[in-house]
């Protein structure tokens, strides 16, 4: 492989149609004919439905078809299929579709819903996930029934959709060596992931019996699996074309709301029919991160050393599993994160409430644990009256230890201590922040590690099909969506250098079409460049030996004596003699026209390698493919008086292996701090008392501003190249995302002593920390 | 009821009625789609276009106000396909990710550097803190908007 | 788009604007910042909407030191920010407050009667409009009446307007320097609603030192706390007399917990801010 293009930052093969406004998604399609969706939707949290009645909506003009669970009475769910496309018996949450129109306008479409009569019985509703494992309430009284990936253990009777269990070492042996235990508690509340291009979807039902969904999704292949499950069609008669997504977060992963505008296809056949959803319908109605409570016990030797720990996860899964499932159990098997730690005892619940749906959220899990685990880690620090660098520096997991689940971390796992080294050095820290000078305003720096590998199933598979042209321009075909991360300029670099052409002759098929594209198991897990450089590595090295393989006949020289470089293939040994690549690539014509070979297609497919289940009880196992480690740095000034927190600098340092385009890398890396920040500062989605969500729009749900950001921030890399990657790569896209909030706290806990244990930091909290402080 | 408006330059009549907005106008009748719609309640700045000369979102707009309006879209910022500078410079920065803000960013960038041909960070923030992005951390977008600043300043 | 259909009138002048205005559903608007958004969530729905903005006669602003600040309600607050220096000059406190509303693109839209006849507690351009005696010229097919603008909200989005009423135009009265800061506390720093906010203006601050303080958020209406300005009225700035007129100020409120803050949190920063403010203007020195 050659060595041009892979490093260096290659402009963005998406970038003039990003800034021309010429990008197409979902929402700026339009058929002849169209018809236009809207969704009738839940006002309760908990309810029976006593009572649908559609039929006036049915009689009115322009109204095509109207959907209930009664038409369409199927479920969806990745994991578990627990989620009903329309609420059948009963709503489990405010927004929850219970039946749809498509009309010739969007306005007839809103006036049917007017017209439909609905009656609900409001029935008792759960919203703590503690409460919930009670099973007072069962928001789920089937779920022992419900079709799942045997992985997954539910316990029914406590609303439970999948418990996940670490037992390694003996945590009461721990326990009895540590010279203090410490225990504390966290919290962090659901958020939104807020992709500026709300979901959408189009549907078209052929009378032929063919299916096509145009979707923003993140994961054509598994949407098309999932909706030709859900509707028992076969797969080669569902066709999903993704087009440019808006941003996606792990929010467009799986199946959203494409259930819905498939119900109506399938009643309309002939017809296309359009669903965006509104900022609203986004925020209630497809999925959010999970809420999550943690109890962290540790034991402690005087030293820093922590010997046992011991944790309770309990997320707030909200109505129904979706990727939650493996969101609970990937937190699970990563806790206690960047550290060794022999005795380990950690339950991991998902739990079912009557909140928005759970799902996957950048980070899948690992902000959420490493927010306990982090807190944690500064708490012990200072307990010890150490430093917390030098308590993380003390446990971190190295080479030779074994991580959680028990795999052995090797010397091209990644160096996390590096990266902690560099975060600390660009944070300055040590270095005391200068005080402002108003004495109610003070300044303090934190940090905090982090770890993930991608959470997916063993045999998650991606492939790679490269065609040449009579050019010898090439078309790369793959299924990783384009989802802001760059992914189609990185592969162009890679399949450059893979291919030895220039990357100018390389084209990255788009949008995504399962009928003509390869397989990809999801654009999720930030394993994009590392599973699918590993296929297209393959699929070049196929495509080269076509090419050497012609040229050895018509050259008589051995196909091992040949190299392609951009624009010809040469005898090694005498690189004057070659056979340009248009003469080759569609088959070589001898001067008497007869012709030997053919049109050049390269292949490849990759499947993770060595990768087993979790064994049940203990959690002992090697699920996890490669790990990405980092760490993450904050200084911030804290308002005394108003308990307004600002952000002055964020730094992060991730081990990305070899970076691909480093102006591409450290745009992620930039956005998913901020992302981060969000959270932290001010980003919850809040409900009543009784349950109702209060912020279901961008007014009252809101995300950092250009006015929030810090004034600097920074991103670096180490880079110790993936040993399981062709091109030595391994994903850094959800990870920026990650330990941004427990640097915060900390930087809090720097600046004023107070530590806060549960997120958003709002200004009322800070306060109300400080005054305990001074009551104490 | 029938409007005119001059929309990149070309005069437009279309038929509109009140419950629509400008943007649904812009999308959904003329199919021009680089303005956004992201919310609809003016919060997020993905349907920015330049109102009568000013950035504006265009979703709080009632369609028949816009009656004799002069309007400009990221559509009409390239001439002969060539790109505006504003545009090479988000591209140079990396100042774009997902990419579905940044018709709206680039509009708000073009109002801005129309009114002031230097702006400071904090003239930078004021003009664009009404445009969301989730992608970018907005540090790439400061630097584009620098940087276009520079180029139309080189230019002039 | 919005789901029900309604009539759009473009007045071009006051006695057409009167006539559509008497029919029954049919409202007055001007920016259509608030009222778009009420009337896709259907919160608002209007027969007729009569767009205001077209009329000429409202789109005047004047100033000069005995008739003080007018300018018609078709002015937009980007209009008061940078096209008329007399604003920021001798209304910092306004200046500043309209600078916080919404984001620069509202702003080329919203005006400050639109703001007013919306009426929310948290009207940012409010509190300082208070503090400098505003008052509404408002007219109607019937003739004119002057509102002092503190007489004018009855509640959250009620107002002492009748139907077939516009508010015609703004008159500030110019009562010589003032200085002072409207401090906006909010969730994010920029497009956000206030969790609450304080504008608290000194007019003559070297001579008679006339200190006035209005707030936004804290109460079903935008709220000014007279009785703090009585009790700091020529005393000392002293910590005992700062803290009791935060005190008053405090106890006049009656917030309540929304999704932006709760109410102690809103309670608590109704005597906090007050001394904030007058330290950050040079004022008031002590740092408790």
């Amino acid at each position: 492989m050659r060595n041009k293009y892979v490093g260096k930052s290659y402009p963005r093969v998406d970038a003039y149609e990003k800034v021309t406004g010429t990008a197409t998604y979902v929402t700026d399609m339009f058929f002849p004919g169209m018809l236009y969706a809207a969704v009738l939707r839940s006002p309760y949290p908990h309810a029976k439905i006593k009572k649908l009645d559609v039929s006036k909506a049915r009689e009115l003009e322009g109204v095509r078809a109207v959907v209930t669970a009664e038409d369409s009475p199927y479920r969806q769910g990745i994991y578990l299929v627990d989620r009903p496309i329309f609420a059948t018996d009963r709503v489990r949450y405010v927004g929850e579709p219970v039946a749809a129109v498509a009309a010739d306008s969007w306005e007839i479409a809103q006036k049917a819903l007017e017209l439909i009569e609905v009656e609900y019985e409001p029935l008792p509703a759960v919203f703590d996930p503690r409460e919930a494992m009670k099973g007072e309430v069962l928001i789920h009284p089937d779920l022992a029934n419900y079709e799942r990936m045997p992985i997954y253990n539910i316990e029914p009777e406590k609303n439970v959709f999948h418990h996940h269990k670490t037992r390694k070492g003996d945590i009461e042996k721990g326990f009895e060596e540590a010279d203090y235990i410490i225990e504390g508690e966290y919290y962090l509340p659901q958020i939104y992931h807020a992709p500026l291009e709300p979901h959408g979807a189009i549907a078209y039902y052929g009378f032929d019996g063919n299916l096509t969904v145009w979707s923003s999704a993140q994961s054509p292949f598994t949407l098309r699996n999932l909706i030709a499950h859900a509707f028992k069609i076969p797969r080669h008669k569902v066709r999903v074309i993704a087009p440019y997504v808006g941003g996606g977060f792990g929010g467009k992963a799986g199946i959203n709301m494409e259930g819905i505008v498939v119900a109506l296809a399938l009643k309309v056949p002939g017809k296309h029919i359009k669903l965006i959803y509104t900022r609203e319908e986004d925020i209630m109605a497809t999925v959010v991160r999970q809420g999550m409570y943690a109890k962290v016990k540790a034991g402690v030797k005087k030293d820093g050393t922590i010997v046992a720990w011991q944790e309770e996860m309990i997320f707030d899964g909200g109505a129904y599993a979706e990727y939650g499932t493996n969101v609970v159990r990937a937190a699970g098997y990563t806790t206690p994160g960047p550290y060794y730690v022999p005795n380990l005892k950690v339950d991991s619940y998902g739990v079912y409430t009557n909140h928005f749906v759970g799902g996957a959220f950048r980070g899948f899990g690992h902000g959420e644990l490493h927010w306990a685990v982090e807190r944690h880690m500064d708490k012990i620090a200072q307990e010890l009256g150490m430093d917390p660098l030098e308590l993380r520096m003390k446990n971190l997991l190295k080479p030779g230890l074994t991580n959680a689940m028990g795999q052995k971390i090797h010397e091209h796992t990644g160096d996390v201590e590096a990266c902690l080294k560099k975060a600390a050095e660009l944070i300055e820290y040590g270095k005391k922040p200068e005080q402002p000078k108003d004495p109610k305003k003070r300044r303090g720096k934190g940090i905090a590690a982090l770890v993930k590998a991608p959470a997916m199933p063993t045999n998650a598979a991606s492939s790679v099909v490269i065609k040449f042209h009579e050019d010898a321009t090439v078309t790369l075909q793959v299924s990783i969506q384009e989802i802001g991360q760059g992914f189609n300029t990185a592969i162009t670099q890679m399949a450059a250098d893979a291919l030895h052409i220039p990357a100018e002759k390389i084209k990255v098929v788009f949008p995504i079409d399962t009928d003509a594209n390869p397989y990809e198991w999801q654009t999720v897990a930030s394993r994009a460049l590392w599973t699918v450089g590993n296929a297209l590595y393959r699929a070049a090295e196929d495509a080269l030996n076509q090419i050497k393989n012609i040229a050895s006949q018509v050259l008589g020289v051995a196909p091992y004596n040949l190299e392609v470089e951009d624009d010809r293939v040469y005898i090694k040994y005498d690189p004057e003699t070659y056979i340009p690549l248009t003469d080759i690539v569609m088959g070589y014509t001898y001067p008497d026209g007869h012709a030997i070979g053919g049109p050049v297609i390269g292949r490849g497919s990759f499947v993770p390698e060595r990768l087993t289940n979790l064994d049940p009880e203990t959690g002992q196992g090697n699920v996890a493919a490669e790990w990405t480690f980092g760490a993450e740095a904050a200084e911030v000034e804290v308002d005394m008086e108003t308990g307004e927190v600002k952000v002055l600098k964020l730094v992060g340092v991730f081990d990305a292996g070899r970076v691909v385009n480093p102006m591409v890398a450290t745009g992620q890396i930039i956005g998913g701090m901020v992302q981060g920040m969000g959270p932290a500062l001010f980003e919850q989605i809040k409900y009543d008392e009784k349950g109702n969500p209060i912020t279901i729009s961008f007014t009252d749900y809101k995300l950092p501003t250009i006015a929030d950001i810090p004034e600097e921030m920074i991103a670096d890399f180490v880079e110790t190249y993936e040993a399981t990657s062709a091109f030595g790569v391994r994903g850094i896209a959800e990870h920026p995302m990650i330990s941004v909030p427990p640097a915060i706290a900390a930087a809090i806990y720097d600046a004023i002593g107070v530590n806060l244990n549960e997120m958003p930091f709002t200004p009322e909290k800070i306060l109300r920390a400080l005054k305990e402080k001074e009551n104490k | 009821m029938m409007i005119k408006m001059t929309i990149n330059g070309d005069v437009v009549e279309v038929d509109v009625k009140p419950n629509e907005t400008l943007l649904d106008v812009l999308r959904n009748k003329l199919y021009i789609t680089g303005p956004k719609e992201g919310c609809g309640n003016g919060e997020c700045g993905a349907c920015t276009v330049i109102y009568n000369g000013k950035p504006i979102n265009s979703c709080l707009v009632l369609a028949p106000e816009a009656d004799g309006a002069e309007i400009l879209t990221v559509e009409g910022l390239t001439k002969n396909g060539k790109l505006h500078p504003i545009q090479e410079a988000f591209i140079e920065e990396n100042a774009f990710q997902c990419g579905f803000c940044t018709p709206g960013f680039i509009m708000s960038t073009k109002a801005l550097l129309d009114r002031k041909k230097n702006p400071t960070r904090e003239d930078i923030v004021e003009a664009l803190a009404g445009n969301l992005c989730r992608c970018t951390g907005y540090q790439t977008i400061i630097r584009a908007v620098e940087k276009a600043a520079e180029k139309l300043g080189v230019k002039e | 788009m919005i789901a029900f259909d309604f009539a759009y009138h473009k007045p071009t002048s006051l006695q057409e604007a009167f006539e559509l205005l008497s029919e029954e559903g049919a409202i007055p608007i001007m920016g259509s910042t608030d009222v778009v958004v009420k009337m896709r969530a259907r919160r608002l729905r209007p027969k007729a909407v009569v767009d205001l903005k077209f009329i000429d006669e409202l789109k005047f602003f004047k100033f000069n030191p005995e008739e003080g600040m007018v300018f018609g309600s078709a002015v937009t607050m980007n209009e008061l920010i940078e096209d008329h220096p007399e604003v920021k000059e001798h209304y910092p406190v306004f200046y500043q407050a309209i600078k916080k509303v919404g984001a620069y693109q509202t702003r080329n839209r919203a005006t400050v009667a639109g703001n007013i006849g919306n009426s929310s507690p948290a009207a940012d351009s409010v509190p300082p409009l208070l503090t400098y005696n505003a008052k509404l010229k408002i007219v109607s097919k019937e003739g004119e009446r002057i509102v002092e603008l503190k007489d004018f909200f009855t509640g959250p989005g009620k107002n002492v307007l009748k139907q077939g009423e516009i508010i015609h135009s703004i008159i500030v009265p110019y009562e010589g320097k003032s200085i002072g800061m409207y401090y906006k506390l909010s969730r994010i720093k920029a497009v956000d609603l206030s969790t609450i906010g304080v504008a608290l203006t000194v007019i003559d601050p070297e001579g008679k030192r006339d200190i006035r303080i209005a707030l936004a958020s804290v109460a079903p209406t935008p709220l000014r706390v007279f009785e703090a300005e009585d009790f700091i009225r020529s005393k000392e700035l002293t910590k005992e007399n700062v803290e009791e007129f935060a005190k008053i100020v405090q106890k006049n409120t009656s917030p309540i917990t929304d999704a932006r803050g709760t109410k102690e949190y809103r309670y608590e920063m109704a005597y906090v801010l007050p001394i904030k403010i007058l330290r950050e203007i040079g004022l008031y020195k002590e740092v408790n």
